[in-house]
């Protein structure tokens, strides 16, 4: 090898702390903008693909029951690609724990799924008399184990668990995935064992994905020709096209806070390098004058400083590459069981891949570029004569003024405060990288307030303390007469739920609405109003609606009218107000019960109760065992109940999606803290080992170890304390934004805007114990040599 | 060594000027120096600090800019010659020598000399190794020649010093207070070399403000504030 490579590599290894820190500070920055940039590419790309694969309907008509014939007429028609029949059931069982829980059921068809097909994770698919169970909900079931459940009748089955699935189309009809009960799945032969008719009323269609969207609606109304042909009639039709995952709206937040991430990681990683590559150059001037003095050109020098950085890029690549898309895999493993869908197994994507190479190959040696054409430019003279002690300014200078006037701080200290600002363009570039990650730490628990601050406000929709749902519509005076004898309630109030379609100019069914009926007089409901206002007593055709309907129609306004399909009839409504709630794609609506009781033919009945609990209950914590309680009461009694929950568990559920967003800023900010801490630690120990020589001179005039380390850690604080400054000012619009980011994609208009002390304390209490940290190391380092060994020139 | 022509000056100075820019105005580090140096000369410059002895070794390497005047040597016009063509000139036909050894510490001493054949074309891989064994062991540091600057005394660093000035088979060499950071005893294995360098025909401009140095060359010439006030015991002289 010829020498002057050997001086390369020598000066890899020969200071190995540097090597490590400038290894170290180039890997994490790579790292990072690798992991986001995976995950900003893939995220929907797995989603939507993992979706795909399940062969996702259509349409979806909920008709009168139908057998197999009608099924192969289905598939007759023209630019139907497929048709399944389905049944959905609600049951409860008794979970692991020994607790009735709350399942929903699908008969698995009898000639096979082809649509919304569950994958199958654990064991094998059900036979006669058996069942699978979804993995969304941990049952504490599994495999072998035997399920008990109970029908509406009240009669107990067993039934073995042959196998575990994953259903992605859970959350895509009715309930959001996060309130959905657990899944369970049997065939089609075990209906009249389960004291079911043997037949299917749900019609499942899928259509040539080459169709338009009106190309669509003209197959679904040959579709609706076909079955009410059979002498059928259709309750509900649902177009789902373009198809999405249920989740998918948590993903595209996903993705937008990962494309903001990953604009600041490279920002950070840059920062980060630079800071890395100009310290790392200061140390070798001295050299360079060497070098030239014994006949280096600059273009050799040049030559021999491009190879050591690019060794350093090609070792920091190394790590980061294959850890990245590796970190990102696990991750995506974690949100994909969390959102229910499939993620990919572990694959480079190109993209990110690139992307870390260019920044990788690039960036250190822009970074390095400039210190090394100013070290290479230096005259022979001056770089040999560069003796490790930065010329100082003498009293006149303007800083030193300033100092002199600060009265009880002592010399050394002074010394310390001046340390810090010395070398401006490293300490603005460290401020940055910290500032930066800090202002981010401390968005993400904004963010997160302003998610905590909505997930109250929806809490107050359901301000009941017990719901329980029957699967037929009972007299709401009798269920009222029963309750009001029984111990623990305070009172109830009856809700009615029905299935609608929004009808469009065309007379198309357009949207699938979910309508609840609600007292309009009701104090269980305070509604979070975005315009207009809330049912009023004597209130008729008004209707309420969601945020979906803003997203989706912009122009919809109060005093509008709207059409919605409900119980096959066409009613017109009259919009008073838009209300948001817990921000999924679902199209829900309030009307006042009564008249929805008028239209659906249920006048004085209903299906579902609100019940509040006595003062006492609640304030013994009682509320579990009153659920328990009215439900055993009514089975008792022969009442068919569906389930009967706590609200404070329906909250819970519900908004465990904004749980995950959370959990996933909070691993994105511990990410960015770690890239800035990083950063201050290069910072810190690269500034200690340039005044090594400095160091020495204070101590061979007197300064002991202890002072010596407490000046370079009096500088690392001071750092740490203006960067925290600088990012509490950022972290505001930077909350904003990223507030902004998530409310509109998932509740498709922005919201709350919380700001929580919590960040700002916590980040305050990190940078404090980094900055130490960070100064310690290298100072202790810097006290341990001999004056002798830091005085010695080589 | 190339050949010189011993009634040639090697090094010729005419008018040259070296004019810093301080803080408190322009300070003249030498002015209008005259000089020539003959093939073989073995020269001592002496003065006290501050009389301009180091700034004319910087004006002789080429290692810092004149301000007015001309250098040549061997022939070249050295204040003509760009920074790199004047890196690449000096390594190949001077040997400088600093107080301060300067040496790569993260090299061992035997790198330290090859590094500058390398820069100067002159490496060819496994010879130039032997040669700057052979240079080593001129010095009588052969044993140590794979051993960091770290690891040997400073008498020791700059004999390495003066092995890695002759690398190249410099035709002069030029030694800045080669003995400045030395005791005596160091000091006088140091001069032993520098003699056998003469003795090998070699040029030597060699600066010191002790002036028993002036015992020991040839030609000895006195600076005071940045002019020659005596040239003595020239062996060329015109």
């Amino acid at each position: 090898m010829r020498p002057r490579w050997r001086k390369v590599f020598a000066d890899l290894w020969g200071n190995k702390t540097r090597f490590v820190l400038v290894v170290l500070s180039l890997t994490v920055g790579l790292f990072t903008v690798g992991m986001i940039a995976a995950g900003y590419i893939s995220i929907l790309e797995d989603m939507q693909n993992g979706y795909d694969s399940i062969n996702p309907a259509d349409l979806r008509y909920i008709t009168d029951p139908f057998d197999t014939e009608l099924l192969e007429r289905v598939r007759r028609v023209d630019g139907v690609t497929d048709a399944d029949g389905e049944v959905r059931l609600n049951w409860q069982f008794m979970d692991g724990e020994g607790e009735w829980k709350n399942m929903t059921i699908r008969v698995l068809p009898e000639d096979g799924q082809t649509i919304d097909r569950v994958e199958l994770q654990e064991g094998a698919y059900p036979e006669n008399r058996e069942i699978m169970l979804d993995i969304h909900i941990d049952t504490q079931l599994g495999v072998g184990d035997t399920v008990l459940v109970q029908l509406p009748s009240g009669t107990q089955k067993q039934l073995p668990i042959t196998g575990i699935v994953q259903d992605q189309t859970i959350g895509e009809i009715a309930t959001s995935y996060f309130v959905a009960p657990s899944f369970g799945y049997v065939t089609y032969e075990s209906l009249p064992w389960l004291e079911e008719p043997l037949s299917y009323d749900n019609l499942l269609v899928t259509v040539d994905p080459n169709l338009s969207a009106d190309e669509i609606d003209q197959v679904s109304q040959n579709v609706i020709r076909v079955i009410e042909q059979s002498g059928r009639s259709i309750s509900s039709v649902m177009n789902l096209t373009p198809t999405a995952h249920p989740n998918a709206g948590y993903i595209t937040a996903m993705s937008g806070l990962l494309a903001l991430l990953g604009t600041f990681s490279v920002f950070l990683s840059g920062f980060l390098v630079f800071n890395s590559m100009t310290s790392l150059f200061a140390q070798q001037v001295q050299f360079i004058g060497i070098m030239k003095g014994i006949g280096a050109q600059r273009k050799t020098i040049i030559q021999m400083y491009t190879v050591f950085i690019l060794i350093f890029s090609l070792i920091a690549m190394a790590i980061s590459i294959p850890t990245a898309g590796r970190a990102w895999t696990g991750l995506a493993a974690f949100f994909s069981s969390r959102l229910n869908y499939a993620s990919s197994e572990f694959h480079y994507v190109p993209l990110a891949v690139g992307l870390q190479i260019v920044i990788g190959l690039i960036l250190p040696q822009l970074a390095g570029i400039m210190p090394i054409l100013r070290a290479s430019k230096i005259s022979v003279q001056e770089a040999i004569s560069q003796t490790g002690i930065e010329v100082e300014s003498t009293g006149k200078d303007k800083k030193e003024k300033q100092t002199k006037k600060i009265k009880g701080i002592s010399r050394p200290e002074l010394i310390a405060i001046r340390n810090t600002f010395r070398r401006k363009g490293r300490l603005i570039l460290t401020l940055i990288t910290l500032s930066l990650g800090g202002a981010m730490f401390i968005a993400t628990f904004n963010v997160r307030a302003s998610l905590q601050t909505y997930v109250d406000r929806v809490a107050k929709y359901l301000l009941a303390d017990v719901s329980i749902n029957f699967d037929r519509n009972y007299p709401i005076q009798e269920i009222e007469m029963l309750t009001s004898t029984f111990l623990g309630i305070e009172s109830v109030e009856p809700r009615a739920m029905a299935y609608c379609q929004l009808i469009d100019e065309n007379g198309d069914a357009a949207e699938n609405v979910e309508m609840l009926g609600a007292p309009p007089e009701s104090t269980l409901i305070e509604p979070i109003l975005i315009r207009g206002r809330w049912l009023m007593p004597g209130d008729e055709k008004a209707i309420v609606l969601n945020e979906a309907f803003l997203a989706e129609y912009p122009d919809l306004d109060v005093g509008d009218t709207i059409t919605l399909y409900v119980n096959r009839r066409e009613v017109d409504w009259t919009i008073v107000g838009f209300f948001q709630f817990i921000g999924n794609d679902s199209f829900i609506v309030y009307v006042p019960l009564d008249y929805l009781n008028a239209v659906t033919g249920n006048i004085n009945q209903a299906s579902n109760f609100q019940i509040v609990a006595t003062p006492e209950v609640i304030e013994n914590e009682q509320v579990d065992e009153l659920v328990a309680q009215v439900d055993t009461f009514f089975r008792d009694k022969g009442f068919h109940v569906n389930s009967t929950t706590s609200s404070a568990d329906t909250a819970g559920n519900a908004t465990l999606g904004l749980d995950t967003l959370t959990t996933f800023l909070l691993i994105m900010a511990g990410l960015i803290a770690l890239v800035g801490s990083i950063g201050l630690t290069g910072t810190m120990s690269m500034n200690v080992m340039e005044r090594t020589r400095e160091i020495g001179v204070m101590r061979a005039i007197g300064a002991t170890d202890a002072q010596v380390m407490r000046q370079v850690i009096i500088e690392g604080t001071l750092i740490g304390l203006m960067s925290w400054v600088i990012a509490t000012i950022v972290a505001f619009p930077l909350s904003y934004f990223m507030s902004y980011i998530i409310n509109v994609s998932i509740f498709g208009m922005f919201g709350d805007f919380t700001v929580t002390a919590t960040g700002f304390l916590i980040w305050f209490g990190i940078v404090g114990v980094l900055s130490m940290i960070a100064s310690i190391m290298p100072a202790r380092n810097a006290a341990k040599l001999t004056i002798r060994e830091v005085l010695a020139y080589e | 060594m190339k050949e010189q022509n011993a009634s040639q000056p090697l090094i010729k100075i005419e008018s040259l000027v070296k004019t810093y820019q301080t803080g408190a105005g322009p300070f003249d580090a030498l002015r209008s120096i005259d000089l020539n140096v003959y093939p073989g000369e073995y020269v001592g410059v002496i003065g006290k600090s501050g009389a301009g002895k180091t700034t004319l070794i910087n004006m002789i390497s080429g290692i810092d800019q004149i301000t007015s005047g001309q250098v040549f040597v061997n022939g070249t016009a050295v204040h003509e010659l760009k920074e790199d063509a004047l890196a690449h000139w000096r390594g190949l036909n001077l040997g400088v020598i600093y107080q301060s050894f300067n040496l790569l510490p993260m090299l061992s001493l035997r790198d330290n000399i090859t590094l500058a054949m390398d820069f100067c074309g002159q490496y060819r891989s496994g010879k130039s190794e032997q040669k700057a064994l052979q240079l080593l062991e001129d010095v009588e540091l052969a044993e140590h020649a794979h051993k960091p600057p770290a690891y040997i005394s400073g008498g020791q660093k700059q004999r390495v010093a003066i092995a890695r000035a002759l690398a190249n088979d410099p035709a002069v060499i030029l030694a800045d207070e080669p003995t400045g950071r030395l005791d005596t005893t160091t000091a006088e294995t140091i001069y032993e070399i520098f003699d056998k360098l003469i003795q090998q025909g070699r040029t030597i401009v060699m600066v010191s403000h002790d002036r028993s140095l002036s015992k020991r060359v040839e030609r000895v010439i006195e600076l005071a504030d940045g002019q020659i006030v005596s040239d003595t015991g020239r062996s060329h002289a015109s």
